[in-house]
């Protein structure tokens, strides 16, 4: 009898793993959605999650949206690691496009469906950041028109300067961050611009772009196949000096100060370069600073949209729920979800209509407005631009920390560049 | 050997039986040594000589990548700031470990002996992560204890983390603060393990503190020296935590250690053959060196 109950028991328990192992018969079907941009963590995970049980489960009965946020400094790591085994790998997941369609391949081109609609209705700007080779692959977070300029009013007035006309070129900009500076034992304490000088080198390379675009400079040539000739050009080598010199020279910035971030949302900066979403995150968690929006400055020329990435939601190619997921993104990317997304992170919205309704009254409206109208910097689509923009970073950060001349650091990156951008000829 | 084997597993005597149990005992951690470490070597090997292109395709490039490796200016900054950093960690924690030792040693109270073990060991215990976060802050230029603490009695406040010229040395009293427990405890045991007949030998022979010291402690604690020797060198070269948490190899590349090149190369970059031939190379130097300290230092000392 003992022996009957036993084997019974084992039968049952046997049928419960096959049916309950994943993709099993009691298996539930979950889709994966990675994000690791901590600035729209809760906005993504709380909304997209209530969406898809309120909204998208009556389409989809069997599904769950399952939304995680993984801290940014590991998240290459654990991106490369999924893919490459393919087990837990996100269905959906926050990245660059040209990155991840064209660098590790795991990108799933959009439904044709989406091409035209998305073509249709996303800002014109913004469009060829999502693309890859001409086909969309992405739906933006937001509409990224690079950086403009943030600057502190009180600590302009507590400096004479006037808020109303705030530095147009970079040699006023110059002038103007002498004037707040303050200096303590340690160096600068109080900067007259904040720059990156800390983290992902990567970072640091973008946010230098617009002052390279400013100057009339490039990374890299026109065809995406040489640095040598762009990288090291006398236009990029005086940016970059100049960019050196607001730290060592004149002392303007420090490499001591801080995330550039921290130190304005602080009040320890006066002026600094960031995108459209800092409205946003200021008011959630500097509301107390005083600051107002400008366009970026010029130099040779207009540095216009100045950004390596901009981040956007994709399907992962080999998800055995592709189909529901591409429905998830149609079901999401719509006016009425871009327009509640925006409210929530005080972004600006992806779709062209609703766009051009919540620009009126924000801060930065006059800046986004030159940006709109200017020509765009070049824009790079290199599938190995982590890389390449991690080597530039390198020689920004030589030159911040005074161990190289500018045109010693571009020269020897230059070449260095010039043998990543070789590496695509190899993945066609 | 067959025979052995044979014995071993079938062998009925206390002897035998003993061995058996003693096997089974370490058993999960040769099947965890083998299966995580020994059993990847001929795929880190398979995977030196291929150059990855995205992640599904791969192509034999032969010993390419060994010698691109060497031509590349990131990967000497980061073996030597590699060996700069062990070259300063070392020497620190073997002599401060050992000072710690000798100063318990002569503490015959215990609970004042066991309370200063428990505090000095207590940072071993915390993660280097933990610890590199802790002293971010406290070497923070602007609002940092140790800032504060200069200004106070009259030095200059330093940029500690955000110089390239005093962020390896900074990241080293890190990790001495971490790791000098350890050495502690075992030169503790060692020095106890010492007879006390010697010393009083010595002393009737008319030697001070310092000839007893030098000749009988130290090299009775040869075993102790090496092990902690060696430990800290294989420690040292594969440093990863400290530097990635706390400057992420900054300020410009100033604190970029192998083990966080290598890493970035695998994982950021998704280039596993280059990055199996650069642990390829971590691995012959650590096995190297470790070869000559045990070379050079392993004569017994007997009285």
């Amino acid at each position: 009898m003992g022996k009957k109950i036993r084997q019974v028991l084992m039968v049952f328990s046997l049928v419960l793993l096959i049916v309950s192992y994943p993709g099993g018969v009691l298996a539930e079907k979950v889709i994966n959605y990675w994000n690791f941009v901590s600035e729209y963590e809760a906005a993504y995970k709380d909304y997209y999650t209530k969406v898809f049980s309120e909204e998208f489960q009556k389409l989809h009965p069997d599904f769950r949206l399952n939304a995680v946020t993984i801290p940014y400094e590991g998240s290459d790591a654990k991106y490369i690691a999924a893919f490459s085994a393919r087990i837990n790998a996100p269905d959906m997941f926050v990245g660059k496009v040209p990155y991840f369609a064209g660098g590790l391949g795991v990108a799933d081109p959009a439904p044709a469906d989406l091409q035209r609609i998305w073509g249709e209705v996303m800002v014109e700007k913004i469009q060829d950041f999502v693309k890859y080779e001409g086909k969309f692959y992405g739906w933006p977070l937001e509409t990224d028109l690079g950086m403009t300029l943030f600057y502190n009013v009180d600590i302009f007035k507590q400096a004479g300067l006037d808020p109303e006309n705030p530095p147009t070129t970079l040699t006023e900009l110059l002038e103007y961050a002498k004037k707040p500076t303050k200096y303590g034992p340690t160096g600068v304490t109080q900067a007259g611009f904040a720059l990156r000088y800390s983290g992902n080198p990567r970072g640091i390379a973008d946010k230098w772009l617009p002052f390279l675009h400013a100057f009339g400079g490039r990374l890299y040539g026109p065809q995406g196949k040489k640095a040598s000739g762009y990288l090291d050009a006398p236009a990029a080598i005086e940016s970059l000096q100049f960019y050196g010199d607001l730290v060592n020279k004149y002392k303007v910035s420090s490499v001591t100060i801080g995330k550039p971030m921290d130190a304005f949302s602080r009040g320890r900066a006066a002026m600094l370069y960031r995108e459209s979403w800092v409205v946003g995150w200021l008011d959630q968690n500097a509301p107390d600073i005083n600051y107002r929006v400008a366009p970026l400055c010029k130099q040779e020329r207009y540095p216009g949209i100045s950004l390596l990435f901009t981040q956007s939601n994709m399907v992962y190619k080999f998800s055995p729920y592709k189909d529901v997921v591409w429905d998830w993104m149609r079901f999401i990317t719509s006016k009425k979800h871009d327009v509640n997304i925006a409210k929530i992170l005080g972004t600006l919205p992806v779709f062209a209509e609703n766009f051009k309704k919540m620009m009126r009254g924000r801060p930065d409206e006059e800046a986004v407005k030159v940006i709109l109208e200017n020509p765009s910097s070049p824009y790079y689509e290199d599938p190995f631009i982590n890389e390449i923009a991690f080597r530039i970073g390198e020689a920004v950060l030589e030159v911040l920390f005074n161990k190289k001349t500018a045109e010693e650091a571009l020269k020897d990156a230059a070449p260095d560049v010039d043998a990543l951008l070789a590496r695509k000829e190899l993945i066609k | 050997m067959k025979e052995k084997v044979k014995k071993l597993i079938l062998g009925k005597s206390l002897r035998e039986k003993q061995l058996r149990t003693a096997y089974l005992f370490i058993a999960p951690c040769i099947a965890y040594f083998f299966l995580i470490f020994i059993a990847q070597i001929p795929h880190i090997l398979y995977l030196s000589f291929h150059a990855f292109f995205g992640l599904d395709f791969s192509k034999y490039v032969g010993l390419s990548q060994f010698i691109g490796i060497l031509r590349e200016k990131l990967f000497w900054t980061s073996m030597w700031n590699t060996l700069y950093f062990s070259c300063l960690s070392i020497p620190s924690v073997l002599g401060l470990s050992l000072g710690i030792a000798l100063l318990l040693h002569y503490i015959k109270t215990r609970i004042i002996k066991d309370f200063f073990k428990a505090l000095y060991f207590l940072p071993t215990v915390c993660s280097l992560v933990a610890a590199a976060l802790i002293w971010s802050w406290i070497y923070e230029p602007n609002i940092g204890l140790l800032n504060n603490l200069f200004l106070k009695i009259g030095l200059l406040p330093q940029t500690w983390l955000h110089n390239p010229y005093l962020v390896i040395p900074s990241l080293v009293i890190m990790n001495v603060w971490v790791r000098l427990g350890l050495g502690m405890i075992i030169f503790v045991a060692g020095l106890e393990s010492i007879p006390m007949v010697y010393y009083e030998a010595a002393r009737i022979d008319g030697a001070n503190r310092l000839r007893q010291f030098l000749h009988i402690t130290l090299p009775l604690l040869n075993p102790q020296i090496m092990l902690v020797l060696i430990l800290e060198t294989i420690f040292t070269l594969q440093i990863f935590d400290l530097p990635y948490v706390a400057t992420e190899g900054g300020p410009a590349n100033a604190s970029r250690t192998i083990v966080l090149h290598l890493y970035q190369t695998a994982f950021k970059w998704n280039r596993p053959g280059k990055a199996s031939a650069i642990s390829l190379y971590l691995f012959a130097m650590i096995l190297i060196l470790t070869v000559v300290q045990w070379k050079i230092s392993r004569k017994r000392v007997m009285y």
